[in-house]
């Protein structure tokens, strides 16, 4: 089983991936503020030369860090199903501007291209330990950890009880069906849960007393 | 339903990042101060039961399909507080790591969401008599309240027109939101056969 899909890039070797990790965080939130704070308060031509520019920068850092450009190009328009939505109700209601929308499409590419460069070079866990460093609530960070670490073994459950169920039964329909999944679904709460009084039995063992701040 | 980054305009961005910070900076302050020390792991692994349900769509029938938020059954099994930590945990994985929603607009969806689904389900699903059509309409409620907050949240930034906007969201989400009570309670009934303690377990 394999399930390094998340941030597989992360581990490539170029002169981003080697920046500090507070470095690229700081550098990717303040991209992040200059396209969705700073550059809406220009007026729409210097938005969008503003925006261009942006662009051309993301652009050269992609190629200097490695990460496969189509992977990021590919990822970055998942987005356009939102804007479709939205572009349909402003149809629908005669409300739509091709100038505003051009505007919008672009922001929210370049936010998930920033993101995505953020993550391909960056290990998830590195991020994770970079926003403690700057004083996110423990317990808030212990959660994340915990999440990330524990969501590939859940992967692999939900596999083998998907695999189970149509071994056993091939084929129902309709309001069976939506059981069966129901049931998927609480059978694998059900497993968190226990595996979740087993990893706290293997944390009272070596010595967790509940004191994690 | 996710809203990305570059829809907001930086007036509702600010506004709704500062509301939803403060409700987290609140819940974690009283979390902390109660929980107890197997609850850790528990509301680790459920974070991750939950960021999991948020990937796997549900067939339903007359073949389209959905995925669940999983905030009423999170929040009915460890409390809402607890439920809304996790949610906005969850969300946050989904925004960096799947590029469901924006950092940015993080505070919108946090409220749109998280907020909704585990303080006003939790609440309905309280208020309302009799637990199974509590749970169904608790969370049909939420799905409505929390896509009319997001039309209301991209009416204000210019993205859409606010009555063609509540009407539309709120129209596909409140059936949403009725299939997740139906596969909720489902859900919750398989639970009360197969291991009933796990309901008892609010922080």
């Amino acid at each position: 089983m394999k399930h390094a899909f998340i941030d597989r890039y992360a581990h490539l070797k170029s002169p981003i991936h080697e920046l500090d990790v507070a470095k690229k965080l700081a550098a990717a939130l303040s991209g992040l503020f200059l396209l969705l704070i700073l550059l809406p308060l220009l007026d729409q031509t210097r938005t969008m030369s503003g925006l261009y520019i942006y662009s051309i920068c993301a652009l050269l850092v992609a190629l200097g860090s490695k990460v496969p450009i189509s992977f990021l190009l590919t990822r970055s328009v998942m987005v356009l199903p939102f804007s479709a939505l939205i572009i349909l109700v402003n149809f629908v209601s005669g409300n739509f501007s091709p100038g505003q929308t051009l505007e919008m499409i672009l922001k929210s590419m370049l936010s998930i291209f920033t993101l995505l460069l953020l993550t391909s070079t960056t290990p998830f866990h590195e991020l994770m330990k970079q926003l403690a460093r700057w004083g996110a609530p423990r317990l808030f960070i212990i959660i994340l950890a915990f999440m990330y670490r524990y969501f590939f073994l859940l992967v692999g459950e939900i596999e083998a009880l998907e695999r189970g169920i149509k071994m056993r039964h091939s084929q129902v329909g309709g309001w069976k069906r939506t059981q069966v999944y129901a049931s998927i679904i609480g059978m694998l709460l059900i497993r968190s849960y226990e595996r979740a009084e087993n990893v706290y039995r293997a944390m009272r063992m070596r010595g967790f007393t509940g004191d994690f701040r | 339903m996710h809203i990305p980054d570059g829809f907001l305009t930086p007036t509702v961005t600010i506004t709704t990042v500062t509301v939803a910070g403060a409700v987290l900076a609140n819940s974690l302050k009283t979390v902390n101060a109660s929980i107890k020390p197997d609850q850790i792991p528990l509301m680790g692994l459920l974070a991750s039961f939950v960021f999991l349900i948020q990937l796997f769509s549900f067939p339903i029938p007359g073949g389209t399909s959905i995925h669940l938020t999983g905030a009423l059954l999170i929040s009915i099994i460890l409390g809402p507080r607890a439920g809304f930590i996790i949610l906005t945990v969850s969300l946050l994985a989904l925004a960096l790591l799947f590029q469901h929603g924006g950092v940015f607009s993080l505070g919108a969806n946090v409220i749109n969401m998280a907020a909704v689904g585990c303080f006003v389900g939790y609440a309905l699903y309280n208020l309302i008599p009799g637990r199974r059509g509590a749970i169904i309409l608790a969370s049909m409620i939420s799905g409505i309240v929390s896509a009319a907050l997001c039309a209301s949240e991209l009416a204000l930034s210019g993205m859409l027109e606010l009555s063609a906007g509540i009407k539309t969201m709120s129209f596909i989400y409140g059936i949403t939101g009725l299939i997740e009570g139906v596969i909720t309670l489902l859900i919750l009934e398989f639970l009360l056969k197969v291991k009933p303690e796990i309901l008892g377990s609010e922080t």
